[in-house]
């Protein structure tokens, strides 16, 4: 059963399901199946959720009006204390439509991720909206918690095209302009980019007082550099190009890849932002986890 | 110093020095082609290494094209010269060590002969030849000359090295020598010459000029030649005749030198008796005066019909025995018949021949070599022959035709005939008849007339063995001095057996020629020797001429050529003897030698001769057959060359010149040890090249190594792994040489 429920979660089995928010559901499904037999079962007091009473629960905890309505006592076992409003902000430029042997692209990946996340947070009451940026944000929806809200951030989502150069360090900074409140900032990117004016962008975020969940997506042959012989490389935004020996570049590549994960790990460390590494054939749940995570260390 | 190569052709593997390149080349234009966002991180750290990486390519390249490079070099095999020390001592080599085994190398200095002198210097030598060497003695005797089969064969025939008559001389034996050293596939060739640096085994030899030795061959003298010698010598022995009428004396002349202080010591000579022991017949005492030849005579008489065997001897011991002995054989009997058949007046015309032949003097001491009697050409008729060895017929007028088939007959049964034409033949027409050309292998043409003295007998070559008694004073012989105005034009029949011409004029015409008839022989000279010198139509000067010397010898050879019973009797050690036996009865013969054995030996049927081929052993040899009493009983003497026994050593300038520019010659064992060490002057560079091979193979797998060590991860294919780096890497590593990077 245990396995079934990781399959679930495996991008390439998401992938065959086309719409988005069915993925969506799949995704979380499994997810919370999974979760009941998961060391990360505690997180589960974020969830609101009944079932029969049974011998030795505290009698206190009955939930009478289910009782009034169905005659049975059932437990409620959670409850939601609060609500916080996440937005979902997502890099489309150009660099995101990569991927080498996977079946999602980087975009795809993200889009799935930032889906179930979606899901999870109407579910539950949350506030969610969308940003969607290149060079600089190019649709957003402002967050909302009704049921309908799903559909049309999975609308916008489905019809996210990767194209242009990218700015992320701009796009985090006009974010951070657009939002009144404090959110929960959940940025897909794969941060291709100087990193710099990203974690200056990053910090100005947290300054303003938003939880910040940095999701550094990358596909999987960016992390782990599966090439061999020699290979022409073009950078699919600048158009770069670079002959080189595979074989012989690749200890240095995973050693500057790693480095670069390092850098944000820290800087992000430091700024309490949660810093969240994961390529394409990584499953969902490790992006999920983060997220709940998060949620939990708010309250 | 010079740089060969062994396989030349196999510098061609050089050209694999072109395949990293083209490797290189080839795998550098097909790049698999990606799209990569995270362009950045590698931009980031193999754009800082870019120069470093092609700095370290380019070594990496330059490191297998050497290894390939040199591997190509080394299977070439190049050998340097004159490498000094690059040398490798410890390399095989092809060494020839040629001795001198004359005689003369049995003198004694310090107690030991120039010969042990030799074989220790050489045992020397030995032990700086590498155990791999192939190595080859060659000597003067005549031994195989080859590669013994290994050192220690080599070893063993140096030590059964011995004097011995010489067959070759040193000179030949060091040509041998270089030929058979050339033979050698070995790099490093060295020829070793053991010498006396005598006269005896130098002087005849023709300078070494630089062309005579090959480069790669170094040649090295070693003088083991005597300086401090005292020695008595007996450089000749000179016989008045070899062949002696009964009851002549025997005059016996020994030509003696010293080396040494002045001395005086007997000579002796021996005869040797029935029982095979020597007899003194004669001793006297000689001064000996240093330096200086000197000569002793002794007559020898009352010697018995038959052949009489002797030998001088010095009285007492010196540094060389060899030359302490020469032995003579002598023939004593009654002289051969001759009948000299001359035209009227007979005694006139045939008085040249028979003087020269059969001079006055000596016929009535009896001590002529031939009896000869004068007749009347035309009643040659009506004389008998049949008691006669040969028949000379001098100026002859035409004869019937039974006449030439008699003479035929006669000439057959193994007589000889010598034929003076001249002016009594008349014309060719009515001289040459069916059967006197059949008799003289040819027929007369025309008389050639050549005033003055431009024409005369010009031997051309000495090597006919009528000529032999020539070759002594070769072109000394004053031909010039007896010119010949006429003579007959001979032209030999047209068929197979005819006249064959000997000697010839100056002016290309045939002299004298020869014809065998049977078992005899016919020689014609076309020219007479009948013509006193008042005579005005005097055809030439040959018997005429002031001191004609030239004529006697050359009259008596030929009669003893034509005869053909001229027996070698006294040779030199190594040549061919022949001994007529004359007997039908007697089919072998038993030859004596001088060391005591006993060899039969067959006797030619067709020539009635014995030939005896082994005549190294000097001394007195004895043919015998049958007892006694009606036996055969005859000998021969082998005497050493002069040259054998010459120890004179050369002076410093013709020994210098003889050797050659640049010659290297060594006399001690530290003369020996340091030219070997000078002469060990090419090597070959085969295991240097290896050794820079293995070095350029090393330098390249630490830069494989270097520059594309094992990647941490296990999933990254390897690029370099242990001795495999040479072959896995160079693809790799080339490949990875960043060629461009656009901005």
């Amino acid at each position: 059963m245990a396995r079934a429920v990781e399959e679930y979660l495996k991008p390439e089995v998401v992938r065959q399901i086309s719409r988005l928010d069915l993925r969506a559901q799949f995704i979380v499904r499994g997810f919370l199946q999974g979760l009941h037999s998961s060391p990360y079962q505690g997180f589960s007091v974020e969830f609101s959720e009944h079932r029969k009473y049974t011998l030795g629960d505290d009698p206190k905890d009955i939930d009478w009006r289910i009782f009034a309505k169905t005659d049975k006592h059932y437990v409620k076992q959670f409850h939601a204390e609060t609500n916080i409003t996440g937005y979902l902000v997502i890099d489309v430029s150009g660099s995101m439509a990569y991927t080498y042997r996977q079946e999602l692209t980087k975009l795809d990946y993200s889009i799935s991720l930032a889906a179930a996340l979606c899901w999870m947070m109407i579910h539950q009451q949350d506030p969610c909206g969308l940003m969607l940026f290149d060079d600089k944000v190019r649709h957003s929806l402002p967050a909302r918690s009704r049921r309908s809200q799903i559909a049309q951030v999975l609308s916008l989502l489905a019809k996210a095209r990767p194209s242009g150069r990218t700015d992320i360090a701009s796009s985090l900074i006009q974010v951070a302009g657009m939002l009144r409140h404090r959110s929960l900032v959940m940025v897909f990117s794969d941060l291709l980019a100087d990193p710099q004016p990203i974690r200056d962008a990053l910090l100005r975020l947290r300054h303003r007082g938003h939880d910040v969940i940095l999701f550094h997506v990358l596909d999987e042959a960016e992390a782990k550099f599966p090439f061999a012989g020699m290979v022409e490389f073009t950078e699919p935004e600048s158009r770069d190009k670079l002959i080189i020996d595979a074989d012989a570049a690749r200890k240095g590549y995973l050693a500057e890849v790693e480095a670069f994960r390092e850098e944000y790990k820290k800087t992000c460390f430091q700024s309490r932002i949660d810093y969240v590494p994961i390529d394409t054939s990584m499953q969902f749940d490790t992006a999920l986890v983060s997220y709940l995570q998060s949620r939990k260390n708010r309250f | 110093m010079g740089l060969s190569f062994l396989a030349p052709m196999l510098l061609g593997g050089a050209a694999l020095m072109a395949v990293p390149v083209v490797l290189h080349m080839m795998m550098r234009q097909k790049p698999a082609k990606r799209e990569f966002p995270a362009l950045r991180f590698l931009k980031a750290r193999v754009i800082a290494n870019r120069r470093r990486l092609r700095l370290n390519h380019l070594l990496l390249l330059l490191a297998r094209m050497a290894a390939l490079a040199v591997l190509a070099l080394a299977m070439a095999r190049p050998v340097l010269r004159n490498a000094g020390w690059l040398a490798d001592a410890e390399g095989p080599v092809a060494a020839v060590l040629v001795f001198d085994t004359a005689p003369r190398m049995e003198l004694r200095e310090a107690n030991r002969t120039r010969l042990e002198q030799a074989v220790t210097l050489a045992r020397k030598l030995f032990d700086k030849l590498p155990a791999t060497s192939k190595v080859a003695i060659i000597d003067t005797a005549g031994s195989p000359v080859a590669f013994a089969p290994s050192m220690a064969a080599a070893a063993a025939r140096l030590d059964r090295l011995v004097v011995a008559t010489p067959s070759t001389t040193l000179a030949t034996a060091v040509s041998e020598g270089l030929r058979l050293v050339e033979t050698s596939e070995l790099a490093r060739r060295e020829l070793y010459v053991f010498t006396d640096c005598s006269r005896g085994g130098l002087a005849s030899m023709s300078p070494m000029a630089e062309g005579d030795v090959p480069a790669d061959t170094s040649i090295l003298w070693i003088d083991v030649g005597a300086t401090a010698v005292t020695n008595c010598g007996l450089e000749a022995v000179d016989l008045s005749a070899d062949r002696l009428s009964a009851g002549t004396p025997l005059v016996v002349t020994a030509v003696t030198s010293r080396s040494g202080p002045a001395i005086t010591r007997g000579v002796a000579v021996e005869m040797l008796g029935a029982d095979g022991r020597y007899t003194r017949r004669a001793e006297k005492p000689v001064e000996w005066k240093p330096d200086v030849t000197g000569e002793v005579s002794f007559e020898i008489t009352g010697l018995a019909p038959g052949t009489q065997q002797g030998r001088v001897v010095i009285v007492g011991s010196d540094d060389l025995p060899a030359d302490d002995a020469r032995a003579f054989t002598v023939d004593v009997g009654a002289p051969s018949r001759v009948l000299v058949a001359a035209s009227a007046p007979a005694d006139r015309t045939g008085m040249f021949v028979v003087q020269a032949i059969a001079p006055a003097v000596l016929q009535k001491a009896g001590r002529a070599r031939f009896d000869a009697q004068v007749v009347d050409a035309g009643n040659l008729d009506a004389t008998a022959w049949d008691g006669y060895d040969a028949m000379v017929l001098i100026d002859p007028p035409p004869l019937a035709d039974h006449t030439w088939e008699q003479l035929r007959e006669w000439v057959a049964t193994g007589r000889g005939l010598v034929v003076w034409l001249g002016p009594r033949a008349g014309t060719a027409e009515r001289f040459n008849t069916e059967a006197g050309r059949q008799l003289l292998g040819g027929g007369l043409v025309r008389v050639w007339r050549t005033p003055g003295d431009a024409n005369y007998l010009a031997p051309t070559a000495l090597d006919h063995p009528m000529l032999a008694a020539f070759r002594r004073v070769g072109d000394a012989v004053p031909w010039q001095d007896f010119p010949v105005e006429r003579h007959w034009e001979f032209a030999p029949n047209e068929q197979e057996r005819s006249a064959t011409a000997i000697v010839s004029y100056r002016n290309g015409l045939p002299a004298i020629l020869e014809h065998r008839v049977g078992e005899g022989t016919v020689l014609v000279v076309t020219t007479p020797a009948s013509q006193a010198a008042d005579d005005a139509d005097a055809w030439n000067m040959l018997a005429t001429g002031f001191e004609p010397w030239p004529f006697v010898i050359l009259a008596n050879e030929m009669l003893l050529h034509a005869i053909d019973n001229a027996d070698d009797r006294n040779i030199t050690a190594g040549e061919t003897a022949v001994v007529h036996v004359a007997r039908g009865d007697v089919n072998s013969v038993f030859v004596r030698t001088p060391a005591g054995d006993e060899v039969p030996v067959a006797v030619d049927p067709r020539r009635g001769t014995v030939t005896v081929t082994d005549t190294r052993v000097t001394g007195n040899y004895i043919l015998r057959s049958g007892g006694q009493v009606g036996g055969f009983a005859k000998g021969f003497s082998a005497t050493l060359d002069p040259a054998a026994t010459d120890f004179a050593r050369l002076a410093p300038e013709p020994l210098a010149a003889i050797l050659g520019p640049g010659h290297r010659l060594a006399r001690t064992e530290a003369d020996l040890v340091r030219d070997v060490a000078l002469g060990r002057v090419g090597a070959e560079l085969f295991g240097w090249l290896i050794l820079v091979a293995a070095c350029a193979m090393a330098i390249d797998w630490m830069l494989a190594n270097r520059f594309y060590a094992p990647l941490d991860d296990q999933s990254a294919p390897q690029t370099v792994s242990g001795a495999g780096g040479m072959h896995a890497a160079p693809l790799a590593s080339d490949q990875a040489v960043p060629n461009e990077v656009p901005a």
